[in-house]
Formats: structure tokens, C-alpha cells, sequence
């Protein structure tokens, strides 16, 4: 009787690969293997013939930049500290994280931005008051000329009340320069310790903007000389 | 340039990135604020065939599917015939009914001027004296005008307003500063027996205040609402003689160049000019005679320094003036010959401003002439501080529960204001 049922289980058996018959012989007990070995075929070839099916996937990455702002204010701006993340969400730096919370303060690094299109010449403006920024070694000053104020870096020995010049103009003798102008390369005379500097007029300061050591209170004097 | 390949050609055809930028213009501006992956994408452009006038062009839209070589419909916006109240946006400001090509520069109760007082004063072509005015003063120390036990009912008053009336251990200056300001009122009232020409009064609360005047070029405009207006049947009578109004010609005003006088004052194009005192005519108490501004704010950021409210009461002081003037004696510049005098009361429920304008002139807009007057008395301390819950250090009772550095002469003060213009 079980030779019957064994050949009866063996007619039924066909040929299939070593790996289903593992798969299918694992599937189920081994007490139970000979009764149900007319029901592993079907569950097998049901697998075999169905489609693959994910059933989970990775995250994408939802960076959104926090820089969203497009008009100028004096406001302090929330901002959302990197950690060194990418827009992938991976570390890109490693060692960066941590610290307080910060808000941004928009920096006008073009100094000679005229308020009106109008008039197009140099412009002075009052330093109202000059106050640590958490974004940046340097500090900054709050300044003011026409109906417009902005923020920009103050340099070592600005104080509240100090009247700032900005021009574009270069003419034939080298201006005499004092603390805290802004004037072209060209119009100033050689040996003139600057910062803030721009590559090209218009392009707005890039180097020469962090403070430099020991009292914390101003921008580094580097010696440019010509 | 046929010798030049890849790179090189490409910067020689269009000067650009690559750093051959044009003559004095830069290759890249200074930075604009947004970075580009925040900003809204553009819509694409129109095909080219649309530029060519009077050439129809063939589109899908008829085949109601993208079709590769004809060109994109352009649909008129679509206009569902009715607007949900929710969703409604306003009208663009160049098609709103009162858009004037001139800016005004509108004043209004949460201005903080950069320059305070002084920008205040150039605004208003006023002259600025410390102290408040010798008739105020003998009013202050005549004792006929005091209150019986007025001391210790005032003691009563900031213990009422800083610690009774609410059940909170410490009250927030929400609700104590509008308390003791209507204490303190009350207490003044409480003189009607005495002069019976008090009862000609009525305290006004969320009055609306608007004028229009120039000043050397510029529009200006006072607009708002703040803290309760005292109004009376009789006006004020003018404290400043006539010759000491003519001596204010020869007074320059302090300007503050580079900083321009409107700097922090909102611009805005879309404004109407009318006059407005917050009554209509007829009102039977049409003369202003106190106004008083309340720092409620409980954080310090967003409450006004002592200086910038000293200019929101010159400014507002002096939009009620006008407006008064210009209802009585029309509104064509001139030097007035009766003097509008208002007055005002500014406190953050500890800190008392007292301040007296004199309008004598209408005439704003040049720079010479006679100015008008204001005398400001500033910084008074009601009390230095106020404890609510008694200090104890070892088991000895350090500071007790109530006020620190009462001084009843700012009291005194408040009732002269009251009082003047009845007595």
C-alpha cells in the first residue's frame, strides 16, 4: 500500500529543477510530505509563475534649501543647519553638526548697491549699530542711508554714529582712505590695508571677509600691496 | 576662430561664464537672494510660431493629445464665474480705485523711527522743549488740586492693578497696564465735586485718526488707532505766548543726513487723502484733549522703546491737532492764530511720557516760518518695582509684597494734565 501511494506520488511528480524541490520539500513538514505532495506542484508553479513584487523600496531624499527668500530684510531669517548632508542626504563633510541655534541675518556684500537707480553716484550712509552675528567670525553693522537699511561687515574700529562712504568713482589722484569706505581698487593708494574685496566690479565681496584673531571684535588687516 | 575648437570656440562666440565678460559689466552679478532650486519654475516659452504676426497656428488642441510636431495650445485663464471668499485675491494695486502715482508715507501705531524723537520733530516742524510747560507745573504743585490721601489711594491703585485683580501670582502687563491707566483716570475724576467743569469730558476708546500733510517734498500721512482719547466741549487754551511763537523762526530744525526723513515709514501708493478726526460733526465733545498710549506688549521685543513711543505720541498728537485745526479754520496753509494745544499720556504701566503739543502753524511744507511746540517730560517712574511675592532670604522678610521707589510726583503730574483746561 504505500508502494501505491508512492508511485501514485511519483506518477504525479514531474520534472522540475533541484531548486524548487528543496523549496518545496522545506515548504511544508516532513510528517506531512507524502499526503500533500499532490499540492506542492501547483503552489510551486504558482510561484514559479508569478511576477516579483517589491515590498519595500529606499526614501528619497526631501532636501527643500531653507534659502527660499527672495526679497532683502534686516529681520533675522530661520535657517536649517546642514550637518554636513548633501541634497542626497548623505555626509558630504564629515565633522560638521551640533552648535546653537542660529538665525541668518541677510548680508548686503555689494556695498556700492545704490538705494534709487536714479542716482547713480557715491552715497554715503550712517552706522546705527554694530553687533555680533552667530553666522560668521566677523561682526556686522546695521546701516543706513536714504529710506533703506542693510547689514554689511564691520571693519575693526566701527561704532555706532560713524559716517561710511561708498563710490565707484576712480579719479586721478588716490583717495586719502578712511576706515570703513568703500572705494575701487584703482582709486586707492598702495600699501591701503582692505577687506571685503571683489573680483570684478558688481560681483559682490567674496574674500577677505572673516575677523581676525585675538579680540574677536573685527575683520583681519591683511596688506595688499600693488 | 576656425583654427579654435570645443571650449575655446564657444568662448570666443558668446562671452559669458568663461570669464570674457563684456567691458565693465561682471561675468556673474552679486548674489540674488533665493537660491534657484527654491524658486517657481518658469513656464515654458510660447512656440516660435506665435511670434509671427497673423500666421494662425496649427495647435492640438483639437486632438485633445500631445502630438509631436504641432504646436502647443495656448487657452485663455480660465474663469469659473465665481470666486469661493476664501480663495478670493485682491485686486492687483495699479487697478485699485484709489492708486495715486505719488507715494505717501504713512505713520501708524507699530512704527519704530529709526531717528525717534528728532525724525519726529522734523516731521512735524516742531521745536522740542524738556519739561513739561510752567502752567502744567503750578498745577502740579498747588495743593488745593490734590486728592485727599491721594497717596495711599495710588499706593491702593498699583496694588489693585499689579496684584488684586486678577488671580494669577504675577499679572502679565496685558492685563495690568490698561487697569492702572483706568485707575488712575478714575481717581482724576474723582475731583468733578471740586471743578465742576469736569463733567464736560468723555474718554473715548478705539478711535480711528487720519491726516494728510506735506513736508518739503514728501507725503505724509498719520493713520490709526491707539489707547483712548479724552475729548471736551471747550478747547484748549494755548500755553505758549505770541512771542514766543514768533521766536521759533529764528529755531532750525536738526536733520540727520545721510538718513532720509522718511526711513521706516511704510510707502505705499494706494491711500486717500480725506481728513478724518475718528467723529463725525456735530459730536458734542468735538475738542481732543489727552490722548493716552499703553505699551501692553509682555515681551520686551515687542514692545516700543521709551523713545519710539515718545515719537508715536509727537506724531499722533500732532495728526489730531491738525485734523482739528483743519476742521476749524479750513484747510489752506496758515499760521494759526489760535494755537491747537493736545496733550499726551504714554506708559507701559511702570514709565510715565507726559507730552504737550502747541500746533501754531499749518504751514508744513517749507522748512521756515514758525514751528510748532512740544513739551516732553520724559522717563517718569511711577515706582521702581513691584514685588509679588515677598523676597525672604533666611527666614526674614527681605522685600515685602508692593511697590519699590514710589514716587507720588509723577502722580501729581498725570492729575495736572487731567486737570488742565478745567482748573
Amino acid at each position: 500500500m504505500a508502494l501505491r501511494v508512492l508511485t501514485r506520488a511519483m506518477g504525479s511528480l514531474s520534472l522540475t529543477t533541484p531548486a524548487v524541490a528543496t523549496l518545496s520539500s522545506s515548504l511544508l513538514p516532513a510528517a506531512q510530505v507524502t499526503s500533500s505532495t499532490l499540492l506542492q506542484l501547483p503552489s510551486s508553479s504558482l510561484l514559479l509563475l508569478c511576477r516579483p513584487v517589491l515590498t519595500s523600496v529606499a526614501l528619497s531624499a526631501n532636501f527643500v534649501s531653507w534659502k527660499s527668500r527672495t526679497k532683502y530684510t534686516i529681520t533675522p531669517v530661520k535657517m536649517r543647519k546642514s550637518g554636513g548632508r548633501n541634497h542626497t542626504g548623505r555626509i558630504q563633510v564629515h565633522g560638521i553638526g551640533g552648535g546653537h541655534k542660529q538665525r541668518y541675518r541677510m548680508i548686503d556684500f555689494l556695498r556700492f548697491r545704490p538705494e534709487l537707480e536714479a542716482k547713480p553716484g557715491p552715497f554715503e550712509e550712517k552706522v546705527i549699530v554694530v553687533r555680533y552675528d552667530p553666522c560668521r567670525s566677523a561682526d556686522i553693522a546695521l546701516v543706513a542711508g536714504g529710506s533703506r537699511k542693510r547689514w554689511i561687515i564691520a571693519t575693526e574700529n566701527m561704532q555706532a554714529g560713524d559716517i561710511i562712504l561708498n563710490s565707484d568713482h576712480i579719479g586721478r589722484m588716490a583717495v586719502a582712505a578712511r576706515e570703513g569706505d568703500a572705494h575701487p581698487l584703482g582709486a586707492l593708494p598702495v600699501g591701503t590695508l582692505i577687506n571685503n574685496v571683489e573680483s570684478e566690479p558688481g560681483r559682490g565681496a567674496q574674500y577677505i571677509r572673516a575677523a581676525g584673531s585675538g579680540n574677536v571684535h573685527g575683520n583681519s588687516r591683511p596688506g595688499i600691496q600693488r | 576662430m576656425a583654427l579654435a575648437s570645443g571650449p575655446a570656440r564657444r568662448a570666443l562666440a558668446r562671452p559669458g561664464p568663461l570669464g570674457l565678460g563684456g567691458c565693465g559689466t561682471p561675468t556673474r552679478g552679486a548674489y540674488e537672494w533665493g537660491v534657484r532650486s527654491t524658486r517657481k519654475p518658469e513656464p515654458p516659452p510660447l512656440d516660435r510660431v506665435y511670434e509671427i504676426p497673423g500666421l494662425e497656428p496649427i495647435t492640438y488642441a483639437g486632438k485633445m493629445h500631445f502630438m509631436p510636431g504641432l504646436a502647443r495650445p495656448v487657452f485663455p485663464p480660465w474663469d469659473p464665474g465665481w470666486t469661493h471668499p476664501k480663495f478670493r485675491r485682491p485686486t492687483p494695486i495699479h487697478e485699485q480705485p484709489l492708486y495715486k502715482d505719488r507715494a505717501c508715507y504713512v505713520f501708524h501705531h507699530r512704527c519704530r523711527l529709526l531717528e525717534g524723537v528728532k525724525q519726529a520733530l522734523w516731521l512735524t516742524k516742531a521745536k522740542l522743549i524738556e519739561g513739561l510747560p510752567k502752567k502744567v507745573l503750578s498745577l502740579v504743585d498747588d495743593p488745593k488740586n490734590h486728592i485727599e490721601n491721594q497717596d495711599e489711594r495710588i499706593l491702593n491703585v498699583i496694588f489693585h492693578a499689579r496684584l488684586w485683580h486678577s488671580t494669577e501670582d504675577t499679572p502679565k502687563r496685558e492685563t495690568y497696564c490698561p487697569v492702572i491707566v483706568d485707575s488712575l483716570i478714575q481717581l482724576c475724576k474723582s475731583q468733578i465735586l471740586k471743578h465742576p467743569s469736569l463733567a464736560r469730558r468723555i474718554c473715548a476708546k478705539n478711535y480711528t485718526l487720519s491726516t494728510t500733510w506735506n513736508r518739503e517734498s514728501f507725503l505724509l500721512q498719520v493713520r490709526g488707532s491707539s489707547g483712548a482719547q479724552l475729548n471736551t466741549k471747550d478747547p484748549l487754551p494755548a500755553i505758549a505766548s505770541k512771542e514766543e511763537v514768533e521766536a521759533t523762526k529764528n529755531h532750525v530744525l536738526e536733520t540727520f543726513y545721510p538718513i532720509s526723513p522718511t526711513i521706516d515709514l511704510q510707502e505705499c501708493n494706494v491711500y486717500d487723502v480725506k481728513d478724518n478726526t475718528g467723529f463725525q460733526e456735530g459730536y458734542p465733545y468735538p475738542y481732543p484733549h489727552t490722548l493716552y498710549f499703553l505699551e501692553t506688549a509682555s515681551l520686551r521685543p515687542h514692545r516700543l522703546q521709551p523713545d519710539h513711543l515718545r515719537a508715536k505720541m509727537i506724531l499722533f498728537a500732532f495728526g489730531n491737532a491738525l485734523a482739528q485745526a483743519r476742521r476749524l479754520y479750513g484747510s489752506d496753509t496758515k499760521v494759526l492764530e489760535q494755537p491747537v494745544v493736545v496733550q499726551s499720556v504714554g506708559t507701559d504701566g511702570r514709565v510715565f511720557q507726559f507730552l504737550v503739543l502747541q500746533l501754531n502753524t499749518t504751514d508744513l511744507a517749507s522748512n521756515e516760518g514758525v514751528k510748532n511746540l512740544v513739551w516732553v517730560d520724559s522717563d517718569q517712574l511711577l515706582y521702581q518695582h513691584f514685588w509679588c511675592r515677598p523676597v525672604i532670604k533666611k527666614k526674614v522678610v527681605v522685600e515685602p509684597v508692593g511697590p519699590t521707589g514710589f514716587q507720588p510726583e509723577t502722580f501729581r503730574k498725570f492729575l495736572a494734565l487731567y486737570l488742565h483746561g478745567a482748573v
